[in-house]
């Protein structure tokens, strides 16, 4: 059974773009990845599923709901965790859990205070006193305390520190195997990589690719930044690279086959200086891009 | 605790701090009467204002005969100044009420929950109602005890502040729901406090230059400050024009009927 499923969904903000003739099907039971870089639609998508906004044409369901019409029966079994938190300030964090768990009918309590404590919530503190990472580990809380059927994320990680981030993850990945469907927005294609099954790829307001994760060629991208006297030009084509800038001795490449390979071949020539670091979304999407062109 | 128990609790603060101000006003203002009634200094503000010309008398609320050793009279004036702080009161509160949770995003948070759009305004519709009521009610006691504390002995004053009262808050009653229309259409980053302040004094003037200029009387009808003028309520034993109830029942009410409509199609955005 479809979980979430839109067709032709659209949404214009006056004459600016927001998505464009969104077809998007997530299964039940799926831990879905939704990746695009900033700006291409991830949030409007959301609202939209969520009706905090009206689609300008198109239609969205959740669980065979329509998005519109059946907003509120598909928020009884939906948590939400959204990108930027903005709770209500002046509230005790055990407060504002109390408010959201009067809305739903048979809140776990002991769940609730679990989640509190696996997530280290400190709840008596004011919502406006906590730094961005502790403000979405109370999202978290709220979102999942009713253990819903859908979990949707916008952008879960940003500001979390690791520990807590790979805590997370590992609830996240619990939930999905008792039965939650997880659909998460992220601009981060390792972290969509490391935990998703399926992965949509959101560009402009239109989906260009859903795939499965285990299809994506490849480790993640890196981006590779090498200074040397030498030409690295024969070396750099064995190593299959097509697009390399390169200027005073520097070559700059996006590079995403095993690292070991990269190395033990440049390891033969006299490197100045190595510089290799995560490849920016837009790069990975544009690397990804041309593989995909190539090899239709 | 429902969305009413919420908001009417995060609206309290505002509710005290409102209603300390006011009766701190009342009090000074009404310490000033015992001088008033007996220094002859009644006399004397009289004379000055005998010296002005009677449209901008009216324009102040006032009129040749107005009495300022009358305690109900003195009252009458100084309850218009409490009428503009309720006034704009009223509409902060209605202009905040929906688009508050937008400016501020708690709107997530609050949308995300399985409630409708109609049950968060209800909610919020009749939290400011409540504290609007309440903010009434405490000027209204402290005003009695003020009037009570300076009648001479056998001055009945409670049916006519009674009927001051009624009209007041049937006044605020309407720049609650157009403050509470605005709030359901304006973008999110609208400043509730500007928007309400400059929409009270806009319409006060249009009421004021109605009363100053005989060609612009029809202006009057944009100001329901002036339908519900306590001084004019005194001066009419207690009634207001029958036409000025009528409108203002039916913009109280199109306002939120509006507010309701808008509110259900509007794009919450963050």
């Amino acid at each position: 059974m479809a979980v979430i499923q839109t067709r032709g969904l659209t949404k214009y903000y006056g004459k600016s773009r927001g998505i464009e003739n969104l077809d998007l099907t997530v299964e039940e039971g799926e831990f879905f990845g939704f990746i695009g870089p900033n700006g291409a639609g991830k949030s409007t998508t959301i609202r939209t599923l969520l009706n905090f906004i009206y689609p300008s044409s198109g239609e969205a369901a959740i669980f065979g709901m329509d998005c519109v019409k059946e907003s509120m029966r598909i928020k009884a079994v939906t948590g939400y965790v959204p990108g930027e938190i903005n709770y209500y300030r002046e509230i005790k964090v055990r407060d504002l859990l109390n408010y959201a768990a009067n809305f739903y009918e048979n809140i776990d309590r002991a769940y609730l205070e679990r989640l509190c404590q696996e997530f280290e919530i400190e709840v008596d503190k004011k919502i406006g006193s906590l730094s961005l990472g502790n403000k979405k580990k109370v999202a978290i809380a709220q979102a999942l305390m009713h253990k819903p059927r859908l979990l949707i994320l916008d952008e879960p990680a940003n500001g979390l520190d690791p520990l807590i981030q790979s805590r997370l993850f590992s609830r996240l990945k619990e939930i999905n195997q008792e039965g939650t469907t997880v659909f998460l927005s992220s601009h981060n294609l390792s972290e969509v990589q490391r935990h998703c099954h399926r992965v949509g790829f959101i560009r402009e307001g239109r989906i260009i690719k859903v795939t499965r994760v285990d299809e994506l060629l490849g480790n993640a991208s890196r981006r590779v930044i090498v200074k040397s006297k030498d030409d690295l030009t024969t070396a750099l084509h064995e190593l299959g690279i097509k697009k390399v800038e390169a200027a005073d001795d520097t070559y700059v490449f996006v590079f995403d086959g095993h690292i070991d390979r990269l190395l033990k071949t440049l390891v033969r020539y006299s490197i100045d200086d190595l510089r290799i670091e995560e490849a920016s979304l837009e790069e990975q999407f544009m690397h990804f891009y041309e593989r995909e062109e190539e090899e239709s | 605790m429902s969305i009413y128990g919420f908001e009417t609790r995060r609206l309290l603060k505002g509710l005290l701090t409102w209603s300390a101000v006011v009766t701190l006003l009342l009090v000074l203002f009404m310490a000033f009467f015992p001088s008033m009634a007996e220094s002859g200094l009644a006399d004397l503000t009289k004379e000055k204002l005998d010296a002005l010309p009677p449209a901008l008398l009216e324009a102040f609320g006032l009129t040749v005969t107005t009495d300022f050793s009358d305690l109900l009279q003195y009252y009458a004036y100084i309850a218009q100044y409490i009428l503009m702080a309720a006034a704009i009161y009223a509409l902060i509160l209605g202009t905040s009420a929906l688009i508050k949770e937008e400016s501020e995003g708690t709107i997530e948070f609050l949308y995300a929950r399985p409630v409708t759009r109609l049950e968060i305004a209800t909610g919020k519709l009749v939290s400011i109602v409540t504290i609007l009521w309440a903010f009434n009610l405490i000027i209204f006691v402290a005003s009695v005890l003020l009037l009570h504390a300076f009648r001479d002995p056998g001055y009945e004053y409670l049916p006519l502040t009674l009927a001051m009262f009624s009209g007041m808050l049937a006044g605020q009653m309407v720049f609650l729901a157009i403050g509470f229309a605005l709030s359901a259409m304006l973008p999110r980053d609208s400043n509730p406090v500007t928007i309400g302040l400059g929409l009270f004094f806009v319409t006060y003037l249009l009421g004021a230059i109605a009363a100053i200029n005989e060609k612009l009387r029809w202006l009057k009808y944009f100001s329901p400050f002036h339908y519900v003028q306590p001084t004019s309520v005194l001066a009419n034993d207690g009634t207001i024009e029958r036409v000025y109830l009528h409108i203002m029942l039916l913009t109280t009410i199109a306002a939120i009927l509006f507010a309701y409509w808008r509110y259900q199609r509007k794009d919450l955005l963050v």
